[in-house]
């Protein structure tokens, strides 16, 4: 089961002097169980790709299937395309709207007509997913609750919904770093504990690199480099030119690298590179020794 | 969905119309209405319609962006015709059961209609061809004398500017909390007017979290940069009154004088 594009192409205000070509000649396939991370310098597509993915926008041109279904046919129940893909927007803490914490999250399985009791346990197991207590929060106005734990309710949200498909649009922005890490944290626990298929938009190299088994960088509407972190952080001057930077782990072993020390450049955390660093140190004593 | 919404909207261009100063197109507008109202037999209807088809190719904007104008004030301009048609005393000329068709109630709302298209096409051309901010601009120079009997010009024109610059943003704003809620299975298309009222709290409520927080953090900005009104404010951009707009405002005044005398034509 996957997720497949075709040759989708997008374009904004049709027929003005404004239009606009935003995604060009998209093809790609997102395999369940995968952890996707998508980048790309602002206004290069990525937000207008994943709208696609649950039936926000419509393709000018190509199409979409989730699992086997093509969502661009006549009479596709796009509720049920939302239910198997849930997004999580940008800045997602603007859409709360309820008096409670509880019908907030409850309002994504109610529009899927569950019985009570379902969403109940649902927005119960939602909120606990993003670690929050629900017995503290259910009771509180969203409003009142700070800037990460608004976020969090947020996703909640969409989570309470159960999607196989998960995706997030830059979930860290706006957020400090201790915010940062435990949302990222908390995506990865998605990922690795309970399978959701994760698909984070983002342009922070460091953030995706750690999380992602794959890469996908998008540039002015198409997909320009795909891979494992790996591969594509091979490319630092590509990358560079596309106006993102590599992980600053890469760099700092590329500058090493350069001036003579021969560490491996394909490594990715903090850990693997202080342990690289140091054997080859290690390597280069025993030899003047 | 809301990205048809044609307030405010400008068509970059370079024609003679987008060049002009917009304190001369405003006052052309004003003029032209006059001269709308002046006019009222055939011949009049005939300058003007000949008048403002020149101004419309002028502008080289294309023709569906005035259509599109049209569009929402199709069913007040139907109604006004058919109304003027149908209630105006004189020569019976058809009947329908008790309505009755007159050939003066033909006139009229031929005459009316045209009167209302032709209104919204030119202002059309004013908005079309004139960035909202050189048109709040161009407000406030206008208003400029009236300041003496206490009309808040500059203030006036920055609540325009503000307003007009926000459009965009909301209508954005609008777009983006529908689809998040539409993403957790909101359904703003279906149902009876109720439910449909009802599918608009998600909406409106983050809409007007969103519009307050804006309108605190513009304030907040504006404020440290030392905004204080409009006493000796410089701007950016000076408005300049050239021999093209000299000789626009020459024409329009010809225009008016010629449609005064169609009146005395018959």
């Amino acid at each position: 089961m996957s997720i497949v594009i075709k040759n989708l192409y997008h374009t904004y205000q049709v027929d003005t002097p404004y239009e606009t070509h935003a995604l060009k000649n998209i093809n790609l396939e997102i395999n369940e169980g995968e952890f996707i991370g998508l980048i790309g310098h602002t206004g290069s597509g990525k937000s207008t790709l994943v709208q696609h993915l649950n039936g926000l926008l419509k393709p000018s041109k190509g199409e979409i299937l989730v699992d086997g279904v093509n969502i661009g046919q006549k009479g596709i129940k796009l509720k049920e395309i939302r239910k198997k893909v849930g997004l999580v927007f940008q800045y997602p803490e603007h859409q709360l709207f309820e008096e409670t914490v509880l019908k907030d999250v409850s309002f994504g399985p109610l529009n899927l007509e569950l019985p009570e009791g379902e969403v109940q346990k649902r927005v119960k197991k939602a909120l606990e997913m993003v670690n929050l207590n629900y017995d503290e929060v259910k009771d509180q106005s969203p409003f009142n609750l700070s800037g990460g734990q608004k976020r969090r309710v947020a996703i909640a949200g969409v989570l309470a919904m159960e999607p196989k498909y998960l995706i997030l649009d830059e979930p860290t922005a706006g957020l400090d770093p201790r915010g940062r890490d435990e949302i990222l944290k908390q995506i990865k626990y998605l990922h690795d504990k309970l399978k959701i298929t994760i698909i984070l938009v983002s342009h922070s190299m460091d953030d995706v690199a750690r999380l992602a088994d794959r890469l996908m960088v998008m540039h002015r509407g198409e997909l320009e480099l795909e891979g494992t972190p790996r591969e594509v952080f091979q490319a630092p001057e590509k990358l560079r030119t596309i106006g993102l930077d590599v992980p600053t782990v890469s760099v700092l072993l590329q500058k090493l690298r350069a001036k003579g020390l021969p560490v491996r450049t394909d490594l990715l955390t903090m850990a693997e590179a202080k342990d690289e660093i140091v054997k080859v140190l290690k390597k280069g004593s025993e030899i003047h020794a | 969905m809301l990205k048809d919404i044609t307030i405010g909207q400008y068509i970059p261009g370079s024609s003679l119309i987008h060049q002009l100063d917009p304190r001369t197109k405003i006052l052309a507008v004003i003029i032209y209405m006059t001269a709308l109202f002046v006019i009222n037999n055939i011949i009049g209807y005939y300058f003007i319609l000949l008048f403002s088809l020149n101004i419309i190719l002028l502008s080289r904007v294309p023709i569906r962006y005035y259509l599109k104008g049209l569009k929402p004030l199709l069913i007040i301009i139907v109604l006004t015709v058919a109304l003027h048609i149908f209630m105006t005393p004189g020569t019976v000329i058809a009947e329908f059961g008790p309505l009755e068709i007159t050939k003066e109630g033909v006139r009229q709302g031929v005459f009316m209609g045209t009167r209302l298209i032709l209104l919204v096409t030119v202002t059309s051309v004013l908005t079309l061809t004139t960035t909202p901010i050189a048109l709040t601009d161009g407000i406030e120079r206008l208003l400029n004398p009236f300041k003496r009997i206490g009309v808040p010009a500059h203030e006036l024109a920055m609540m325009m500017t503000i307003a007009l610059r926000f459009i965009p943003t909301l209508i954005e704003e609008t777009d983006k909390i529908m689809k998040a809620q539409m993403a957790r299975g909101a359904d703003f298309e279906s149902g009876n007017i109720m439910q449909r009222a009802k599918a608009l709290i998600p909406l409106l409520v983050p809409l007007f979290l969103g519009a307050f927080r804006r309108a605190d953090e513009l304030a907040m900005a504006m404020e440290a940069r030392c905004y204080r009104g409009g006493e000796n404010r410089t701007r950016m951009k000076q408005l300049k009154y050239t021999s093209l707009d000299a000789g626009t405002m020459f024409v329009t005044v010809i225009f008016l004088a010629f449609s005064i005398f169609t009146r005395f034509i018959s």
